[in-house]
């Protein structure tokens, strides 16, 4: 990546932009700050790893940065978006962690779903969704169902599908923590071709050393606290 | 304890499930507590009521040899005899007076000679019109007849030729004359008996000193009549078996010296059918009722299979056994069965109160009966078995992989690739046309033996046409979804606009799902209309059996076959409120031997003021009857029972024997038989002719009519009150409206007291349905948070999933009750021709309770519109909890 887009990114305001937020969860004597206050901005083309232990809060503050939960208390805001409501699926994709395919519907269908729901004609929308999966190497999979498919495979149809809307920022929660490393390569190497072709922003969490490394900017979280040590 | 931590955890967390399965239970409990404790009740109800509307209990005539004391003494003693009085019949060959200045003479009577106690003691048996209520007391007919008057004398002629003189001191009534000069001993089909036109009640010292110096054979006879003592059970069937057991003791013990006429056992005998039919409704309409409640909660403790599977792994994994899992899952149901049926037992308790006269359901009674017992124990095991199944079954599956949601491309079940639901709708039609092959005989009560029984084949005809039902809308639902894309995706395009072809694809790769709704949908809706159809057409029915019954919404009737007043028609035309009358003649006619009622109407007027049904004529339609009857002035309708016996066919000539005016004598009269009539409004239910009255005024050389049919412009009631100012009320003329005859029929003996039921069968089956739709639309949504919270997460909005969620409902309710609505008229087609034996006449088509069909359309659609705006409303919120595992 040319130094200089990161660096005249950085003038523009940010996509997200976090001040003091924080997120507690459970009810009861359940109740803990699973995020601690934290600080943080994500600027366009932006290439962010997120790593911390299992149970640090690394979903959960992906949530909050992907508007799909609300900040217990501080502010999270998409200054280049809007409102939450209007953020997925034109501005900000997800890829999950865990098993993330509509059901009952097939590979290519779900594939095709963001862009149905932007609106485009049933037609364009499956061919598009067609390409991506070309894309992905995932062709063979379009007319399966979702418990046709092997978890991995499953994974990398939600990367395919959080994609779709040309997003403006990729939010990916270990998108591919089912994967063996190869494939995991591979399915990051094609995440990074296309972001990079879109100037999209990226955050990743991973467990995986190799797999932030990758990235610019390195976030680490340890038991909800947010620290940022960039490149 | 890890049990009591548990509860209380479900309490707290799972409030919505444990409430509405309590609720299940407690709807199941209830209904079945008071419907069975209705049906106890109303079966003892009918006891007591034949039981009380007896005159006489027993009849017991004795040989001609046994002395009336003799014959008393023994009969006294008998256990269960609280009275028991002797009753001379004395014959008269004729009764004559010189009344008015003319001699008037009758034919044959009889006189009648009663203890002084009798009348309290028996006090239906007679009604004091005029005069004193005792010494000489002529009935009210002979007296017309006579022309006679309190203190006329009259002579009546004895057997052996001699006369008395006896002068007239009171006019009576004999309402049971029927069962008061019944032949005792000869089964009644043998010896049909009209009573007596002339009959003369004496004192008994009087009646003694009159017919000790007849001597010739077969003078009179003794009789002795009992009440009996309050012995009999309380259930119909027990009381009719004791009380023919009790009188065969008493022959057995008077050794051929007696024979009991038996009039409280023939009452019980049609009690008892009656409360077999009850039995019969019980099962057509209640059980389903209460399958349905079970079911509905089985749905509900089913459901949220995700979450239940999540607990119990986490139950597991903290070291609980497997059988310690599945001991919770049973305490937790053992506990929802308990709140559950005690509320279920203080609903009935309540609905009891609501739905039935309290003379049938007492607080107490309720309580202690065995129906509130054995609703108690159901409503546990339907608690137990719908909680602790599924966790048992989950117990045995939960290694194999997560418990998926009834997607993809599921295997046809077997049922289907058996098509055992069209087996089940061909077994249910081979057994209804069996059942109509043999007259829909569904009470089989075999001659001369003491116990009938229902012939339970019949209810396969209606189960199995439900199943067969259920399971072909399952299977064509399931064909819709899978097949019928192309037509769904046009439906939906409007709505789903460019998700139409994702909507159409997640709605077949869930047919499982939404095909189940549909099913439970229909199956409640089709309990619904079948039972509301039902029950209208019964309430119409019991009207139209009260019109036959009345003859028409008010009825003027003479006394016997005495004529009303020739003035009487314009008179009662004059009243305000009569839109038209039709006169009638009746008199009797001999057939053979046998004494039948002959009916006399103009065929071109009596439908002015009478409403025929179809169903009363056998072939042909009541226009087409009556037109027959006019072709000829010698017509004759000749009813289905005579032309059976007689073994008369329409077109052939037969010749009756009616009573003329000139000599009191029968003489043969000929007419020309052109059709069968089953029933005829004012004509008994069994044997009769219908003529036309031209004809039967010429021949006999009588025009006078016995009976007025009057149409109404307005309600009956008060139209009959003014016509009977216009009736001297010692002319023993009866003005009665068909409200009056309706609430007899309704209150009475011949008919179940449906209304009660009724009420709670309909208000049942409007809780279902609303509940039903409510349920499967939420429940099928709730299966489904995690699919709703995906689309979130990717960016679908509320009104994308409001598209979803749209089509599925509307796909649900709208085939669900559609599907619902034919089977349940269907369902109710089949009751009424299966159950023919409780309409009579049976009903031409059935009647469509318009009101109840709307509100519950109305409350259906409401409450699945509810659901859906509920469970829409949830998913607009991020699901965190579903969000967490993705
Ligand atoms: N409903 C809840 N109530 C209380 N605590 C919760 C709740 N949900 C999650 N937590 C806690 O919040 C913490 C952070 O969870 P989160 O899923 O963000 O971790 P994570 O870093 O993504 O872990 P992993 O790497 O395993 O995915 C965890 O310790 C978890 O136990
Ligand atoms: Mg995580």
């Amino acid at each position: 990546m040319p130094d200089h887009t990161a660096n005249q990114s950085r003038h523009d305001a940010p996509l997200v932009r976090g001040r003091d937020a924080s997120k507690d969860l459970g009810v009861g004597a359940a109740l803990r700050t699973v995020v601690e206050p934290a600080n943080f901005d994500i600027f366009p083309g932006e290439r962010i790893s997120l790593t911390g232990q299992s149970g640090s809060g690394k979903s959960t503050l992906l949530h909050l940065i992907s508007g799909l939960s609300t900040p217990t208390s501080g502010v999270v805001e998409w200054p280049q978006f809007g409102s939450i409501d209007a953020l997925r699926p034109t501005f900000i994709g997800i890829a999950f962690q865990g098993p993330s395919l509509l059901a009952p519907l097939s590979v290519v269908e779900n594939v095709a779903l963001p862009l149905l729901l932007l609106g485009e004609s049933e037609r364009h929308a499956r061919s598009a969704a067609l390409v991506m999966l070309d894309r992905f190497e995932l062709s063979e999979l379009s007319d399966k169902l979702p418990e046709e498919i092997s978890g991995g495979q499953s994974q990398r149809v939600g990367v395919a599908r959080s994609l779709m809307g040309e997003p403006r920022l990729l939010v990916a929660d270990e998108p591919t923590g089912q994967c063996d490393q190869v494939t995991a390569f591979r399915v990051l190497d094609i995440m990074d071709e296309l972001t990079k072709e879109r100037g999209c922003a990226l955050i990743i969490a991973a467990h995986d050393p190799k797999i932030a490394s990758r990235m610019d900017v390195h976030w680490t979280i340890e038991a909800g606290r947010l620290a940022r040590n960039s490149a | 304890m890890l049990e009591a931590r548990w509860l209380s955890g479900l309490v707290r967390r799972r409030r919505g499930r444990l409430v509405s399965i309590t609720v299940g239970v407690a709807l199941t409990v209830g209904f079945l507590a008071a419907l069975g404790s209705f049906f106890s009740a109303a079966s003892s109800n009918m006891t007591h009521q034949a039981i009380r509307s007896a005159p006489v209990d027993w009849q017991v005539q004795l040989a001609p040899g046994l002395s009336a004391s003799a014959g008393l003494n023994v009969v006294a003693s008998e256990p269960g005899v609280a009275k028991a009085l002797a009753v001379n019949y004395g014959n008269v060959s004729s009764f004559s007076c010189n009344c008015g200045g003319t001699l008037q003479t009758t034919g044959a009577g009889k006189a009648l000679g009663i203890p002084t106690s009798y009348a309290t003691v028996f006090p239906k048996e007679f009604r004091y019109l005029i005069g004193a209520h005792r010494g000489v007391l002529l009935a009210q007919q002979t007296t017309s007849n006579l022309h006679a008057a309190v203190g006329s004398r009259i002579q009546i002629g004895l057997p052996g030729g001699s006369h008395v003189e006896l002068r007239v001191d009171g006019i009576i009534d004999l309402p049971a004359a029927n069962s008061l000069f019944q032949a005792v001993g000869q089964p009644s089909a043998l010896a049909p008996q009209a009573p007596p036109d002339n009959v003369v009640v004496l004192p008994a010292s009087l009646w003694y000193s009159i017919y000790q110096h007849v001597n010739a054979a077969n003078a009179s006879i003794t009789q002795i009549h009992v009440r009996l003592a309050n012995v009999l059970p309380s259930d119909p069937s027990a009381a009719f078996s004791d009380a023919l057991a009790r009188a065969h003791h008493l022959e057995a013990r008077m050794t051929g010296q007696a024979l009991v006429g038996n009039n409280v056992a023939a009452l019980l005998d049609a009690a008892r059918n009656d409360a077999l039919y009850a039995n019969l409704l019980f099962l057509f309409l209640g059980v389903p009722g209460v399958v349905l409640a079970i079911l509905l909660t089985g749905v509900l403790g089913a459901s949220g299979g995700d979450r239940r599977r999540k607990e119990q792994a986490l139950l597991r994994l903290r070291g609980a056994s497997a059988r310690r899992v599945v001991g919770l899952g049973a305490l937790e149901g053992l506990t929802v069965g308990v709140v559950g049926s005690i509320l279920g037992v203080v609903l009935a308790l309540g609905v009891g109160k609501l739905s039935f006269r309290a003379a049938h359901l007492k607080a107490t009674g309720l309580l202690t009966s065995g129906w509130t017992v054995s609703a108690f124990v159901t409503g546990l095991l339907v608690a137990v078995i719908c909680l602790a199944l599924p966790v048992l079954r989950d117990s045995r599956t939960l290694t194999i992989a997560e418990g998926r949601v009834a997607l993809g491309a599921p295997r046809r079940p077997l049922w289907a690739r058996l098509y055992l639901d069209f087996v089940a709708l061909g077994l249910a039609a081979i057994v209804f046309i069996r059942s109509a092959s043999n007259g829909y005989q569904v009470v089989v009560a075999p001659e001369g033996v003491a116990t009938s029984a229902v012939d339970t084949t019949v209810f396969l005809a209606p189960l199995l046409l439900w199943i067969g039902a259920a399971l072909l809308s399952w299977r064509m639902a399931s064909a819709v979804l899978s097949r019928g894309g192309g037509v769904l995706g046009a439906l939906l395009r409007p709505a789903a606009g460019p998700l139409t072809s994702v909507a159409v694809a997640s709605m077949r790769r869930q047919r499982t799902l939404l095909s189940r709704g549909l099913v439970i949908l229909m199956i409640t809706s089709s309990f619904a209309v079948s039972t509301a159809v039902f029950n209208a057409t019964y309430s119409a029915q019991s009207r139209v059996d009260a019109g036959l019954t009345n003859g028409a919404d008010v009825a003027v009737t003479a006394p016997g076959t005495t004529g009303l007043p020739s003035n009487l028609a314009n008179v009662v035309q004059a009243v305000p409120g009569v839109a038209s009358l039709s006169p009638m003649i009746h008199r009797y006619a001999y057939v053979g031997a046998d004494l039948q009622d002959l009916y006399g109407i103009n065929p071109r007027t009596i439908r002015n003021s009478v409403h025929m049904v179809d169903s009363v004529f056998t072939g042909i339609t009541a226009p087409q009857a009556l037109k027959a009857l006019a072709s000829r002035p010698d017509a004759i309708l000749v009813s289905q029972e005579t032309a059976t016996t007689y073994l008369l066919t329409p077109g052939t000539m037969i010749r009756l024997r009616l009573q003329f005016a000139a000599d009191h004598r029968y003489h043969t009269v000929p007419f020309h038989f052109v059709g069968i009539v089953r029933e005829f409004p004012t004509a008994p239910h069994d044997s009769f002719f219908i003529a036309n009255s031209r004809y039967v005024a010429r021949v006999t050389g009588d025009a006078s009519s016995q009976i007025l049919l009057i149409h109404t412009n307005g309600p009956p009631p008060p139209v009959a009150a003014a016509i009977s100012t216009k009736v001297s009320p010692l002319s023993g003329i009866t003005v009665r409206s068909i409200d009056q005859q309706l609430s007899a029929t309704l209150t009475g003996l011949s008919a179940i007291d449906l209304s009660g039921l009724t009420r709670l069968e309909l208000t049942l089956a409007f809780l279902l349905a609303a509940a039903a739709a409510g349920i499967v639309l939420a429940l099928g949504l709730v299966e489904r948070r995690r699919t709703f919270a995906i689309a979130v997460a990717i960016g679908a909005k509320s009104r994308h999933l409001a598209s979803f969620v749209w089509s599925e409902a509307v796909f649900i309710l709208s085939g669900g009750i559609l599907l619902g609505t034919v089977t349940g008229w269907l369902l109710a087609e089949v009751l009424t021709k299966l159950l023919t034996g409780v309409f009579d006449p049976p009903p031409d088509h059935l009647s469509v309770p318009v009101g109840y069909l709307t509100a519950l359309l109305s409350v259906t659609l409401v409450s699945g519109v509810v659901a859906v705006v509920t469970s829409l409303r949830a998913t607009r919120e991020p699901q965190m909890d579903v969000l967490r595992d993705l």
